[in-house]
């Protein structure tokens, strides 16, 4: 991991001709550096070792390690089989800390996830009502076909998710940190199930849907004789805490700040969208925008970073009109009509040319190379 | 620092060429429209730039090329100059990131590390972001060439042609190449300007401004323009302007010439008393010279002056100033010749009057001034009188010879605009002149004409011209007598009426042949039964066809008393004369 994370540092180093490389800084820079390196670092690891069990979702690996970086929940979406299970499996193993997985059904009780209070006897003969945690209390916590439950047991975990505690008896009880939650639900089946209200879903920080493999995934999937094991975690709960802290360090432009309010308001102009995404929505996407910056290797965010987690970020906080749906339109669509019509300043000019110049001297450079 | 003047540096190549770059690519982008509207303004060239009068026709497509040169360079300057503006600094930054390949490191940095108090990590991104400026490459940031492909090129150009084309279109050339000018006309065009200008070259009277020459000048001028684009309908009504204002100058020439010939009538004492001055210097010559210098030969006139003193007014004049003068001359004038001379003088006041030459008036002044000192017999107020105004005379009789020769001019001119008329009906009847027509003069010239054309027969068909307009004595016929009219007795053909003028145009072309006839339409004459002209204005005509045959054995001699006598009568003015059996101007002898 350690060599995968090197080589990687030095791709981004000078990833490309024209990317300068950076004088010696003084002490202090160079402590941030390492620690930025670090926490980079930790995502790749963490991608990397979700790509070699999850094949053909490179994206979604993604968006997931950027969430769980951004400390927001994410809500996976897709057909059963394409592992969305395992792929929570595997992160948990890579964060080492506690795992939780719950099977939401119809009669499953908000009780059944937070946790319930009984009667103990202990070793004096003294009855005591002790409180005995649900699965919620752990690091990371799969809520497995959450929209089979009902809502009130939703809005149980939601509440979970959205104050990183839980009330049982009155009493607050602080759920562990870092704590992840990773929803998943199947559009396929829609008989017997409770749909996420709109005010809920805001509460996911993502929301991702994994769709088919190609061809040659598929192939590769095949190929597989055995379950993957297992991966070794790459970090611990508590290093994962320091990333994402750092993360939410990284600082923003006023530009890119602009862009990403226009952004969320642009979700609100056109005719098919019933209502937008909310402030939330802004918070949400500086947040990732955050991650991708740290990601990358810089310590601002960027406008594309922004476009990156755009489509993830807004397409459950936004709802579509009768008249988007009746032409078949999805959200993601939608979506990407907005990106396109907001636009930052440099970005109409000379785009054609300057591109051109770059796809030539890349292409001059790998010749060279070649 | 260093780094920091470098990143400025940096940053101003950037927004340079950033502008350059905007600007040409909005220069690119508006290479069609900005053709489009140059090829626009090409076409619009006749509304925009007409040909004027004076502009060759081949001169439209340069012109319209011109425009859209104009229009183009223009366009495409107002556009590079609107869309190359300095961008943002922002804008600057990222499109520094982009042909770094960075993502918003530059424009993020620099607009993070603006304040000092910023977090280690904003700090950071600063030191990046002028660590990435400081590799900007200027090379890496393109300007868009000008030089546009090959075809498009190709395209642009045909385009402007095919607008400079079109924008050269004009009237006049789609005439000049239906119908092109033919040699007649471009002669007999040229001829006419000639003309012209042979007339400017005489001393001009004060006229009005439709037939001063200068207004003449410019008409034919104009006319040949008009020819020079096969404009013939054009042409056409100016020469018929040039024709009526020549007409009308002509007509005031005659018309001077006949009231100063009028005036010599009346005081001709020679005729009418048949005394003889002793010592008259000017009887022999006058008598002599009766027939040759005659005044209804305005020509003749006019090349006489040099060789002739005087005219038969002064003659006249000085005649009579001379009788008053003699001694016995208060003894002898008897009431009755006194009548005479009173009367006469008072008939040439009246004539002097009625005259348009300012000299006219001061003579009648002075003749007015002789009646009247004969009234009262004093014959040597009145002998002064006289000798006055002989001396206004001869200005009248200056100033008539160069109405003659004014006159003489304006016939060539007629003729020339004459020929020039049948040209251009010629060639709207899709011909060019007939054989002949234009080259040896007249069709069918006048008799004298030698057919071999050239200058002799343009000289007779001119003497014809001339004769006919009673301007000349007309072609000398071989071994005949020159006359008025212009025909000698032998000269074969109709016999042209002196001094009348037809009242229309010629038409139809003639010729006069075995065979043919001359066809001469003439409008305007009796329209509507009722006389177009004031008899005062034909008497004069009247009047000299009457002295011409008087002067010439046409009237026997025997009937000459009676047909001046009734001449006498019918002339406007003659009120006074019939007022009593008095004043009747009896016949004298010869």
């Amino acid at each position: 991991m350690r060599e995968a994370t090197a080589t990687r540092t030095h791709e981004t180093d000078v990833p490309d001709a024209g990317v300068p490389t950076l004088k010696p800084p003084g002490v202090t820079t160079t402590l941030l550096e390492k620690k930025l390196a670090e926490a980079r670092a930790l995502g790749e690891a963490l991608m990397e070792g979700l790509n070699e069990v999850i094949l053909g979702q490179a994206q979604v690996v993604e968006h997931v390690v950027t969430a769980l970086l951004a400390d927001g929940h994410v809500l996976l979406e897709g057909a059963p089989g394409l592992g969305k299970t395992q792929l929570v499996r595997t992160l948990s193993g890579l964060i080492g800390g506690q795992f939780a997985r719950i099977q939401f059904t119809p009669d499953l009780m908000p009780s059944d996830i937070l946790g319930t209070s009984l009667v103990v006897q202990g070793g004096d003969g003294q009855k005591d009502l002790r409180f005995r945690e649900g699965p919620i209390f752990a690091n990371l916590v799969l809520a497995d076909e959450i929209n089979r439950a009902t809502p009130k047991t939703q809005s149980a975990l939601l509440e979970a998710m959205s104050e990183s505690t839980v009330s049982v008896e009155g009493r607050p009880r602080p759920l562990p940190d870092p704590f992840f939650v990773l929803a998943t639900e199947n559009p396929i089946e829609m008989e017997g199930v409770f749909p996420l209200p709109e005010a809920q879903l805001d509460r996911f920080l993502l929301k991702l849907i994994l769709r088919m493999p190609d061809l040659d995934t598929l192939a590769r999937i095949g190929a597989r004789a055995e379950a993957p094991r297992m991966p070794e975690p790459v970090t611990t709960p508590e290093a994962l805490l320091q990333a994402q802290a750092l993360a939410r360090s990284i600082p923003s432009a006023p530009h890119v700040q602009r862009f990403a309010a226009e952004l969320v308001l642009a979700t609100h102009a056109p005719s098919e969208v019933r209502f937008g995404a909310g402030p939330r929505a802004v918070q949400a996407l500086m947040a990732c925008g955050r991650v991708r910056a740290l990601l990358d290797g810089r310590v601002a965010v960027a406008v594309d970073d922004l476009r990156d987690v755009a489509v993830a970020v807004l397409t459950h906080r936004i709802a579509l009109g009768f008249e988007a749906e009746a032409r078949g339109r999805t959200a993601d669509q939608v979506i990407a009509d907005v990106l396109a019509s907001v636009q930052v300043p440099g970005d109409d000019v000379a785009v054609l040319p300057v591109d051109a110049a770059v796809d030539a001297a890349t292409s001059a450079e790998d010749a060279d190379h070649g | 620092m260093d780094r920091h003047k470098t990143v400025e540096r940096a940053v101003r190549t950037a927004s340079r060429r950033l502008a350059a770059g905007r600007a040409r690519t909005a220069l690119r982008r508006g290479t069609w429209p900005i053709v489009g509207v140059a090829s626009l303004a090409a076409a619009s060239r006749p509304w925009a730039w007409p040909l004027d009068d004076s502009a060759p026709l081949w001169a439209g497509t340069p012109r319209a090329a011109l425009i859209a040169a104009g229009v183009g360079t223009l366009l495409a300057g107002l556009v590079y100059l609107v869309a190359r503006k300095a961008p943002s600094a922002l804008t600057v930054h990222r499109t520094i990131d982009r042909s770094l390949g960075l993502r918003d490191v530059v424009a993020s940095g620099l607009a993070l590390g603006v304040h000092q108090e910023g977090t280690e990590l904003e700090r950071l991104a600063r030191l990046r972001a002028e660590e990435a400026a400081t590799t900007f490459d200027a090379s890496r940031l393109p300007v868009p060439t000008l030089r546009p492909r090959a075809s498009r090129a190709v395209l642009g150009a045909l385009a402007l042609l095919v607008a400079s084309l079109f924008g050269g279109y004009d009237p006049a050339l789609a005439r000049v190449l239906e119908s092109p000018p033919t040699v007649a006309e471009h002669d007999a065009a040229e001829a006419l300007e000639e003309a012209v200008a042979a007339l400017a070259t005489e001393p001009q009277e004060e006229t009005d401004a439709e037939t001063d020459v200068p207004t003449l000048q410019e008409r034919a001028r104009s006319i040949a323009r008009d020819l020079s684009r096969s404009d013939r309908e054009s042409a056409l009504a100016q020469l018929q302007a040039l024709r009526e204002a020549s007409q009308a100058r002509l007509s005031a020439a005659r018309t001077l010439r006949q009231q100063a010939r009028n005036l010599a009538r009346h005081l001709d004492t020679r005729s009418r008393t048949g005394s003889r001055a002793p010592g008259d210097p000017t009887q022999t010559s006058s008598e002599s010279g009766q027939d040759a210098s005659s005044p209804s030969t305005p020509s003749g006139a006019g090349n006489r002056s040099s060789t002739r003193a005087t005219s038969p007014l002064e003659q006249s004049m000085r005649l009579l100033a001379r009788q008053l003068r003699s001694p016995q001359a208060a003894g002898a004038q008897d009431a009755q010749e006194s009548r005479r001379t009173l009367e006469r003088l008072s008939r040439a006041a009246d004539e002097a009057r009625r005259a348009s030459d300012p000299s006219a008036a001061a003579l009648a002044e002075s003749l007015n001034r002789a009646a009247e000192a004969m009234a009262t017999e004093n014959w040597e107020a009145a002998a002064e009188a006289l000798d006055r105004a002989v001396q206004q005379a001869a200005r009248m009789r200056r100033a008539q010879e160069r109405m003659d020769r004014t006159a003489e001019a304006l016939a060539r001119l007629l003729e020339q605009a004459g020929s020039l008329e049948r040209a251009v009906q010629l060639a709207m009847m899709g011909r060019d002149a007939l054989p002949g027509e234009m080259e040896g003069g007249m069709p069918g010239g006048a008799p004298g004409a030698e057919p071999s054309g050239g200058a002799r027969g343009l000289a007779a068909e001119l003497r014809a011209r001339l004769a006919a307009l009673g301007l000349s004595e007309g072609p000398a016929a071989p071994g005949g007598r020159s006359g008025p009219g212009g025909r000698g007795p032998s000269a074969p053909g109709p016999r042209t009426r002196s001094g009348l003028e037809p009242q229309g145009d010629v038409s139809a072309p003639s010729r006069v042949g075995e065979g043919e006839r001359a066809v001469q339409v003439l409008a305007g004459l009796g329209q509507n039964g009722e006389a177009q002209t004031g008899y005062s204005d034909v008497y004069p005509s009247y009047g000299a066809i009457a002295e011409d045959a008087l002067a010439s054995d046409t009237v026997p001699a025997a009937r000459r008393d009676a047909v001046r006598r009734y001449f006498e009568s019918i002339r406007p003015g003659a009120e006074i004369a019939e007022a009593g059996p008095d004043t009747l101007d009896e016949p004298t002898a010869p």
